[in-house]
Parts: C-alpha cells; structure tokens; sequence
C-alpha cells in the first residue's frame, strides 16, 4: 500500500504572448507558487512522494531564475520527495536543463530526477519505473521499453512516463506512441500496478483499468484544455486502487462565443463578463459575430474597453472580428450632415455595405466620421 | 453696404466737395488726381477706420498744404439694417459725431462714436468682399481670389445646400487633420507609421534572431548525442583494428627476415657478375686486339694494291694531254692560214670588183663623149640654121601670096602654051632667052606677065606684049615674089622647100642636144665629167698597183664571182678552223685536269699506304705487349670459372625468391599499411569525436544557461503585441484615407456646382465685352483661372494686361451683382481701363451699366469722358483746386 502525488506538465517558464507585461509574470508565478501547493497537498494527503510526468520545464532554454525558483519551491517541503521525469519538453538530452549548473549547484535532496530508464526502489517495497525522454525524437515506445523484462514478484510498480497514448493519438505513425495494450498486459500481469502519464493536460484516464492516467497540468495553459489544473492522490496496492483528483490550479482560459445584434446583446454580453469571478486570472477570448451600428460598435467598444482592464487578458475584441459595423440612420442624423458632407457619407455607406477589404475599410472610415463629427459637433 | 453721401472739407487738395450716390447704378467722379478723385475713395475707408485722435503720418498727410485746419469727412451709409451719418475731422478740433438713423436712431459722440461703426461695420459688412470689389488706381489689376463669406453666401443661396455650412467646414478641416495624422502631403505613410512598421521589422528580426539560436542550440544537441554514439562505436572499432595490426605485422616480419636474405644473395650475385663481366671484358679486348691487328693489315694491301692500279692511268694521262696540247698547235697554225686566206680573199674580191667599177667609169665616160660630140654637131647646125618653125611660116605665107598672085596672073594674064610636035632641044627655041627644051608631045605653058620673048634661034622671035591689066597683074605677082624672094634670102635659103628642109633639120639639131644633154647627165649622175675621169685614173693605177704587188700563186681568182665564191669558202675555212681550237682548248684544259686529278690520287694512295703500314706497326705492337702481360689462354680459362660461379649463385637466389614469393609480401605489406592507416584513423577519428564532444560541451553548458525560451517569448510578446498595434494603426490610416478621399471628391463636385452661377454672372458680363464665345474656368478660391475666346484657352497670367484689367473688373462686377442686397458692397473702380482702347472701352462701359442695374458702382476718372459711353450714370465732377472752394461740384444726371 502507497500513497503518493501524480502530476505533470507543470511547463514551469512557460509565456503566453497575449498576456500583457502586467498578466505574464503574474501567470508565471502561478505555475511556481503551484508547486508549493502541491507540497503542502502531498504533506496534507500523506503522500509518500510526488512524481512529476514529464515537462516540468516548458523547454530546456528556460530562464535561470525559473529553474531556481522552482527547485526552491520544491525545497520548501522537504519531507516530501519530488521525483522528475525529463518529457518531450525537457528531454535529458546534451542540453537539458536538469544537468544545468543552476538546477545541478541548487538542486535540493528531495529532488530526483529520473534519469535512467528502469526500475527504482523508492520506498520499502515500491518501486519507480522511469522512462524518461532523452531526446525530442524517440525511436521507440519509451514506456513499453522501460516495463520489459519486468518480474510480477510482488513489488509494487510505478511506471512513470510521458508522452501520447496511441489510444487518444491522431498521429499513428509517430514511433514514440504509448501503447496501451502493452501497457494493459503489464497490468494485468502484475508487473507493474499503476501507469503515470504525463503529457496531456487535461486529466484522463487511460484505458479501462483504472490504473493508467495522465494527471493533467496543475495550471492551465490554454484555451482547448477541457479538465486542466488538477493533481491525483493516488493511493495503491496490488488488489485496489484509488485516485482521486485535487484541484489546485487558480487560472482559467474562457472562451466565449456570442452573437450581438443590438443593445440588447451587448446588455447579455456586459453580463456574462460582469459574472466571471476571479477576472484578473482569466484569460478570455471572445467570438463574436453579427451587425451593430455604429454607436452601438461604440458601445460595445466601451464596454470592452472598460472589461479589458479587470480581465487579465480579454482578447477578441481589438482584433477585426466577425463583426459588420454599419452605420444605420440613426448614427448621423443628429449631426444634420448637408452639402458635400451628406454625399459623402451616402458614398462610405454605400461602400461599407459591399464585401471584401474596401467594405472593412469604409466601415472604419464611417466609424471615425462618426467620431469626429461628434467631437466637431 | 450702400455708400449715400460722401463730405470731404479741407481734405487734402478739397476745399468742400459732396457726393451723393444712387443707391443703385454708376456713379462717375471726374476730377484731377491733384484734386483728390482719390481722396474720396481713401476718405472712405479713413473715416470708417482712423479715430478722431489719430496722429499716423497718413493723417497728417491729409491737411490741404500750407493750411493748419483739421481735415473732415462726413459719410453717410448703409450697412445691413443700419443707416447712419459719420463725421470725423482730425488734427485740429478732432471730434467724431455718429447719427444712425435706422433700424433705431442712436446718436454717439467721440470715441463711443467710432466703437460703434466698428461694432456696426464688424457685424454687417463684409471686409474682405468691400476690400475686393475695389480696384485702386495704380494697384495691380490681378485677379482676387473671392472667397468672401458674403459671396460664398450668395452663392449657396442660389444653388441651395450644395455648399457646406460651417458646420460641414469644420468637419473637412477635422478629416483633413486626421488624414494628416497618417499620411504626409504626398500621400505617403506618416513618420509614426514607419516608425511603427521599423519597429514590427525590428521586432520580427528579434523573433527570428533568437528562433535561430534556438535551432542553432537545438543542433548542437542533437549533434552531441550523435557524437556521443559515435564515440562508443569508434572506440570498440579502434580495439578491433590494433588486433588486425598485431597479427598482420608478425606475418610481415617472416616476410622481412627472407627479404634480407635475398638481399644478401642479390649482393653477393651481384659481385659475382660484375667478376665474370670483367673476364668477358678482358677476353673480347684480347679478341678485339687480334682483329685489329688484320684489319689493319688488310688495309696496307688495300692501299698497295690501289697505288700499283694508278700507275697506267697516270701514264694514259699523260699521254693524253700530250696529244691535246698537238692537236692545240696544230688548229692554231691553221687558223692562222684560215686567217689569212680570207683575207687575201677579201682583197681580191675587192681587186676584181674595183675592175668592174673601172670599166663602168669607162663605159659611161665614152658614152659622155659621144653624146658630146653629137650636141656640138647639133649646136653647130643650131648655130647655122636659123629657120625655124616661125621663119617656115614666114616664108609660106609669102609663098601663098605669089602662088595666088601667080594664079591671078594666070587666070588674067596670057598664057603661052608651047607643045612640042618634034622633040625639042633648048637651041631649038628660046623664050626670053632661055632654051626651052621638051618630049614631043609635051606641053610647056607659061603665063606671061609682060613682054616675053619667044625666039627659035635663027628662025624667028615672036615677042609677046601683055596688056595693061597682064601688066598689072604681073606686077603683083612680080611683087610677091620679090618678097617671097627677100624672106628666102634673109633666111639663106632658097626657097619654101630649102626652108621647110632647114627648118626640119633644125628641129632635129633641137631634138639631138636635149637626147645628148640627158644622156650626159644621166651617165655622169652626181659626178662632173672630171670627176668620172679621175675615178678612172685611180682605179686604174690601184688596179695596177695590186696586179703588181700580189704574189702570183694562188691565181687570182677569174672574176668577181669567182672572188666572192672564194671569200665565203675562205671565211668557211676560218670558222671551222676556229671551232677546232676551241674543242682543242678544251680538249687540253680537260686533259690537264684530268693529269692533275690523277697526280692528287696518286699521291693520296701514296700517302694512305704510308698510314696503314705505321697502323700495322702499331697493331702488331700492342698485341704483342698484351700477350706479353697475360696469355690468351690465361684468359679464356678465368672467363669459363667466372661465369660458372655466377650461374650457380643465381640459381640460390631463384629458389629462394620463390620462398618469399610464397610468403606474398606485397600482399602482407599493404595489408600492414591498411590495418596501421585504419587503425590510425580510427584513433584520429576518436580524438576529433572528443575535441568536438568536450567543444560542444562548453557551449551547450553555457547556452542552456542563457534563457533562450524565455527571451524568444519575450520578443514573440513584443512581435505580437506590435503588429496589432500596426495593424490597427494601418487600418485606422485606411480609414482615414479613405474617408478624406470620399469628403474631398465630394467637395470639389460641391465646388464645381457652387462656382458654377459665378462663372455664370462673369460669363454674362464679359459676353458684352470679349463676345459670346467667351467661357471662364475659375479655380477654388474663385479666381479666374483661364479665359477661353474662340475656343482658345490662355492662363490668365498669359492675358494681355488690358484684358488682365478688363476681366478683373468684370470679375469685380460679377460679384457684386450676385452679392447685391444688403450683403453687397459697391464696386470702387479708381482709374481703370487705362490699357483699354476706345471700342473696348464702349463695350467695358455697357458691362459696368448692366451690372449698374443691381449695384452701386463707383467709377473714379481723371479722363472726363473716358466713361461717356456707360448708359445710365450720374457724373459728378470735382471743382479744382484752383475753383473756388465753394462751388459746389457739378452734378449731371444722364439717362441713356
């Protein structure tokens, strides 16, 4: 029987370039300052260790300070053994940043990296099979290769790896694909008792066993993950297995589509916004088609503006959307356009209703009509 | 604004002048320049501007000369709906009084008086239409742009709404504004713009810079894992190449051990032969030596042999030139005779044809002499007989005359007719004397011419007397017979027949001396007759001479041919005689050559025998003193052991070759040098594979500490960030452009169609003075761009001044007469139209009355008259200085 902490895909150094100079760090600290969470959760949970899947770096080029602060969070649970797993993203290969100076010289005892493929003793009892990768290309199912040969004699087996399953792969000819029969069949014969996987960072089960999983990320890092930001407390023996899933991460990516026609859109769109808790750890992006006159374009784009502020990122909006702005009668009426002015607009009118680039750029133009004659006016 | 009335006291050259003005039409002010026509215009604007208080040097300027008193002007106007009278007067007494009439009377003094034209003027009239409309005297007549608010109001209202209002003029200034923000004037982008794109360049080659190190990192790695394989493989290879090596290398040393062997042998054979190469050497120069010592004597035979064979030969040459140097004398002697035979025969061809010559001479100096003789018998008879042909004649005719005479006589005179019957003799009868004498039968008549006398001697006389007319007749024939008888006797002969004889035979004496003479000459030619008989006496004596010198034998040849013959047969004789000496010289010289060819091989052969002899001498002697060192057999016998031993050696080494041929050493050796070359390499190839793993190492080492990652998302961070940025910034600059694009159109179709009534008001007074071709363009302030006349469009610039002048008037009136109500102001002309001519003029006058229908026009002249022609007008003319101030100026209304 044990109990231990299954995570992956921590992708420590990670940026993401729609995040604006205030978000970015912010999100950058919360991927280390999960780390600290984790150690707690494993201390709390009474986790014997921690494995950690693959992609603990975002890439081996990560930055020094990530690569120090990171070993310090983990340092700051002694008690608890973080064993690192080198993934697609920070292969042990000649660069990789797990023989660095910086991680080697700050590197804490209670933080092992797997560096060699095999079987591992890391508790009376228990052991660690470790695939780690060792370039970006492996030739081979590196898994399969690490769990063979192994005996069913009573020793509890962990094997930890990285990569895709060819169950939930799209890419069949890839040769690094995880084999999920193989993996089954080690299973079933008691070679191994528990499969933790990183690479995927959504939390799924692999299989149907029970005892294969990808943890997922403990932050979020995208808008297509479905069930990101968790870890599994996994507690185990050869008869039984219980995994059970903690949240921990504190960001969310929302993506929100919508269509807006008239006031009233904007009003729903305002509340939807207004709703989301936690907005300055949400990164939103909008989808939003449809028509609006100008003055309503110009709320919309107020109502953004003002949101854009307490969200950390809200992205969709300062992009040309798939958004007609149209002038309707209303928009320049008051200004009482006459001569050559009124013609004028009739021409843009006119022009913005077509189709193609010109259409874009005549809507632009009515759209800074309209805000000069306003201010003229 | 309407100008009324108009006071000027002491105004600079005025004393007092008052004009009043129509509301609407021309008003014509004449009056000299000293006058002050201009005053009124400049009286105008002073009044309305200057205060009261003024002390500007153009004030001061206004104070008639030489008098201290304060000039006034007094205006009385209408502007919008006010009406007021205005005085000023400066300097002296300075005071301002405004009385408005209407719209509500006010009365204001002083400074509040002027403040409140200004505020009255500022809020009704149009400044710059009033500074427009007028045309000052010397100014340039050029062309005013008319944008006057007042005009582009007028101008609305007549095509209503076409024209923006101020409202839409500001937004075309804020569009304009905007579109600068992006574009420059040339429509290229703005500096933020490029300043912008500069930077998403900038950024991009960031991105790209840091994605290379990236790669660059990322190779680096790979490339260590691939040297990490490589050197494992290198090393287990290295181990296997040092085993081939060991193995190869003992193989070659058996090989090397029998190559030293063989060398050895090779040495020793070596030695061996260079023995038995000596001994052969020594037995062929013993052999060489014997066949030297018979050639050479062969030789001496040779050369003895060939010396006995010249013998003969010598002889048979000597003999030869012997009978060529015979046979030389003899065609010399013989040539020698040849010689002189020709000549001897040319001197007798000569002989004989000199004799031939001589008897020529001779024959043609005898015939000379014959003819001589027969001329001199001829001259003699010339010299004799002088009848000639004409004496002949002479003597015929007078012979006619007495045979007519006789005839006569005949025919008139008696007849006496004697026929004998018997022979008669003379004694037998007598007439007159003479015996007559007749045949019987014959019959003797004579004619008688007087008396005649018949007598038979002894028997009768029987005289016969004539009658007078035988008388007569007798006489006649008397007559012509002494005639004929005198000219016979002058000529000596007897009578016509002696005459015609001698004539005959002078003729022939004639005949005989013409022959001989040339026969003379033709046998003397060129020679005189002394001369032919000297030529005969030499040739002669020569002749002489050689018969008696010349030997006798041989004869001399008969005759000239025969001489001749015997010249050619002599000169035959030479020829050949001197061919012969020339084959004999020949003959000679080639058998001289030949004696003396034969004595050089002679002693040629001597001396080569001589040679050879001493050769054999030579021979024998070293063969001799060779055998004398070692024997021959000596010799032979070393040569046959020299050549054993070498044969035997050679046979050790053959089998011994093999032995190592067996071994395949060259198969071995490139083996060794393979093996050692691999396994060299192999060690070459390790060494590099750890330099470049231990090189990588370093970099990898102190790249991965660099923070790639997180500076290629910085800069990805910054790209993204600033191509939105661009992007919004373009579209907005689109925007923009397009949105100044669409308003400018717009506007300048707005400002085609609002210029159109003012191009139209220009057109319809210009027509009365350029014609109805006439078409103006104006450009956007509204200034006369082009005038087409007749379809030819000039610049304005290029106009002649006085059309330059004319249109600018027009142009003036035009929009006054658009701008005519209560917005309008009236049209000041100061002494225009000078450059016009008398029919310009007229048609100028009929525009300015057509616009004077709906304007106040103001036409300012020091040429009375010069506007006679402008059909309504009032002309009011200024007294001059000299007139008493007081008459007041004369005012004439006219109508047309």
């Amino acid at each position: 029987m044990v109990r231990f902490l299954h995570t992956a895909d921590w992708q420590l150094g990670m940026a993401r370039h729609y995040l604006g100079a205030e978000a970015q760090p912010r999100f950058a600290a919360a991927r280390t300052a999960a780390i600290r969470t984790i150690g707690a959760l494993a201390v709390e949970q009474g986790c014997a260790f921690v494995v950690v899947c693959g992609d603990v770096f975002e890439t081996n080029q990560v930055d020094r300070q990530v690569v120090v602060r990171a070993l310090d969070a983990m340092a700051a649970t002694p008690s608890v053994t973080f064993y690192l797993l080198p993934g697609n993203h920070d292969p042990l290969d000649a660069g990789s940043v797990f023989r660095s100076p910086t991680f080697t010289m700050h590197q804490p005892p209670n933080v092992v990296v797997l560096t060699e493929a095999g079987p591992r003793l890391v508790a009376p009892g228990v052991e660690l099979v470790a695939a780690p990768w060792r370039s970006k290309r492996p030739l081979a199912d590196l898994v399969a290769a690490a769990t063979a040969g192994l005996p069913a004699d009573g020793t509890l087996r962990i094997a930890v790896g990285h990569g895709a399953v060819d169950h939930l792969s799209p890419d069949d000819a890839d040769p690094a694909l995880i084999l999920v029969a193989s993996l089954e069949a080690a299973l079933a014969e008691g070679r191994i008792h528990y499969v933790a996987l990183g690479d995927r960072h959504s939390t799924t089960a692999v299989g149907r066993t029970g005892r294969a999983w990808y943890s997922g990320s403990p932050e979020p890092t995208d808008f297509r993950e479905d069930d990101a930001g968790n870890v599994l407390v996994v507690e185990l023996d050869a008869a039984s297995i219980r995994v059970t899933p903690h949240h921990v991460g504190t960001w969310r990516f929302l993506r929100h589509d919508a269509e807006v026609t008239g006031d009233a859109d904007l009003d729903l769109l305002a509340a939807v916004l207004d709703a989301v808790e936690d907005k300055a750890r949400t990164i939103v992006r909008l989808g939003l088609v449809g028509q609006l006159s100008l003055r309503e374009k110009a709320r919309l784009d107020t109502l953004l503006a003002h949101r854009a502020d307490l969200f950390a990122s809200l992205e969709g909006w300062e992009r040309r959307i798939d958004l007609v702005v149209l002038p309707d009668e209303a928009d320049f009426d008051s200004l009482e356009l006459s001569g050559f002015a009124k013609d004028a607009l009739a021409d843009l009118q006119a022009l913005g209703e077509g189709s193609g680039p010109d259409a874009l750029v005549a809507q632009d133009a009515l759209s800074l009509l309209f805000r000069i004659s306003r201010a003229a006016a | 604004m309407r100008i009324h009335r108009l006071v000027l006291h002491s105004f600079r050259g005025i004393d007092h002048a008052e004009v009043t003005l129509a509301d609407t039409g021309v008003t014509i002010i004449e009056g000299d320049n000293e006058v002050g026509k201009t005053s009124l215009a400049e009286a105008i604007d002073l009044v309305l501007t200057i205060r009261d208080d003024s002390k500007k040097a153009q004030i001061k300027a206004l104070q008639p000369v030489g008098q201290d008193v304060g000039p006034e002007v007094t205006i009385e106007l209408s502007s919008g709906p006010y009406r007021f009278v205005l005085h000023k007067r400066w300097l002296r007494r300075a005071e301002t009084t405004l009385q408005v009439l209407e719209p509500a009377p006010e009365s204001h003094t002083g400074r509040e008086a002027h403040d409140r034209v200004t505020e009255i003027l500022a809020e009704t009239l149009d400044v710059d239409l009033w500074r427009a409309l007028r045309l000052e005297q010397g100014a340039d007549p050029g062309n005013v742009a008319f944008n006057a608010p007042s005009l582009g109001r007028a101008l609305d209202q007549s095509d209503a709404g076409h024209q923006g209002s101020d409202r839409e003029d500001d937004l075309w200034e804020r569009i304009v504004e905007e579109r600068n923000r992006y574009w420059t004037p040339t429509g290229r982008p703005s500096a933020e713009r490029q300043n912008l794109a500069d930077r998403v360049r900038g950024a991009d080659e960031a991105v790209r810079t840091i994605e290379a190190e990236l790669r660059q990192l990322e190779a680096q790695t790979d490339e260590m894992a691939r040297l990490q394989a490589e050197a494992a493989e290198l090393t287990a290879q290295q181990r296997e190449l040092e085993a081939q090596e060991r193995e190869l290398v003992e193989r070659f040393e058996a090989v090397v051990d029998l190559q030293r062997d063989l060398d050895r042998q090779s040495v020793a054979l070596q030695a061996l032969a260079a023995d038995r190469d000596r001994w052969h050497r020594a037995a062929a120069a013993r052999h060489q030596l014997a066949a030297d010592l018979q050639d050479k004597a062969e030789r001496v035979a040779q050369a003895t042999a060939l010396l006995a064979t010249a013998a003969p030969e010598q002889a048979a040459v000597a003999e030869r030139q012997r009978r060529a140097a015979a046979r030389h004398d003899t065609a010399t002697a013989v040539l020698r005779d040849a010689e002189a035979a020709v000549h001897r025969a040319q001197a007798d061809l000569e002989h004989r044809r000199r004799e031939i010559e001589l008897a020529q001479f001779r024959e043609r100096l005898a015939r000379v002499d014959e003819q001589r003789t027969a001329l001199e018998a001829a001259e003699a008879v010339l010299e004799s007989v002088t009848v000639d042909a004409a004496a002949v004649a002479d003597i015929e005719a007078a012979h006619l005359e007495v045979v007519k005479a006789e005839a006569a006589l005949a025919a008139g005179a008696t007849t006496l007719r004697i026929t004998a019957l018997a022979p008669l003799a003379g004694e037998d009868l007598q007439l007159d004397g003479h015996g007559v004498e007749l045949a019987e039968g014959a019959e003797h008549e004579v004619v008688l011419g007087g008396e005649a006398r018949l007598v038979i001697p002894g028997r009768l006389a029987i005289d016969v007397l004539p009658g007078a007319e035988a008388q007569a007749l007798q006489s006649s024939a008397e007559s012509a017979r002494r005639v004929l008888a005198e000219r016979c006797q002058r000529h000596q002969v007897a009578d016509l027949r002696a005459a015609r004889d001698a004539a005959a035979r002078r003729a022939e004496a004639e005949r005989v001396v013409g022959d001989a003479s040339q026969r003379i000459r033709d046998d003397l030619r060129d020679l005189a007759v002394e001369d032919l008989v000297r030529k005969v006496e030499r040739h002669t004596e020569r002749i002489a001479r050689y018969t008696a010198e010349r030997p006798a034998a041989p004869p001399i040849p008969v005759d000239f041919d025969a001489a001749q013959r015997a010249a050619s047969e002599a000169a035959e004789v030479l020829a050949a005689a001197r061919a012969e000496l020339a084959e004999a010289e020949s003959a000679l010289s080639a058998a001289l050559d030949a004696a003396r060819s034969v004595e050089v091989t002679t002693a040629g052969l001597v001396e080569r025998a001589t040679l050879a002899g001493e050769a054999l001498e030579h021979a024998e002697a070293a063969l001799v003193a060779a055998q004398r060192i070692e024997p021959d057999e000596a010799i032979l016998t070393a040569s046959a052991a020299a050549e054993e031993a070498h044969r035997l050696a050679e046979e050790r080494q053959l089998a011994t070759e093999r032995s190592l041929a067996r071994l395949e050493p060259d198969t071995v050796r490139a083996l060794v040098a393979n093996a050692t070359a691999a396994r060299e390499r192999a060690t070459t190839a390790a060494s590099e594979n750890r330099d470049a793993r231990q090189r990588l190492e370093s970099i990898l080492e102190s790249r991965g500490e660099q923070g790639l990652a997180q500076r290629r998302d910085a800069a990805l961070t910054e790209r993204t960030r600033l191509s939105l940025e661009q992007e919004r910034l373009e579209a907005r600059a689109e925007a923009a452009r397009l949105l100044h694009q669409t308003f400018e159109r717009r506007r300048a179709e707005a400002h085609a169609r609002y210029v159109a009534p003012f191009t139209s008001a220009i057109e319809r007074l210009g027509r009365v003075v350029f014609g109805e071709s006439l078409r103006v363009e104006l450009d956007a302030d509204l200034r006369i761009a082009s005038r087409t006349l007749h379809g030819i469009t000039l610049p304005f610039e290029q106009l002649s001044t006085g059309a330059r002048e004319q249109l600018a008037i027009i142009s003036r009136l035009a929009c006054a007469t658009i701008v005519a109500g209560p917005d309008g102001a009236p049209v000041v002309l100061d002494d225009s139209l000078g450059w016009t001519d008398p029919q310009r003029l007229a048609q100028m006058a009929a525009a300015i009355g057509l616009a004077g229908r709906t304007c106040q026009i103001l036409l300012l002249t020091c040429t009375p008259g010069r506007f006679a022609n402008v059909g309504e007008a009032t002309t009011i003319r200024l007294p001059t200085a000299s007139s008493p101030a007081a008459t007041p100026p004369e005012a004439v209304r006219r109508s047309a």
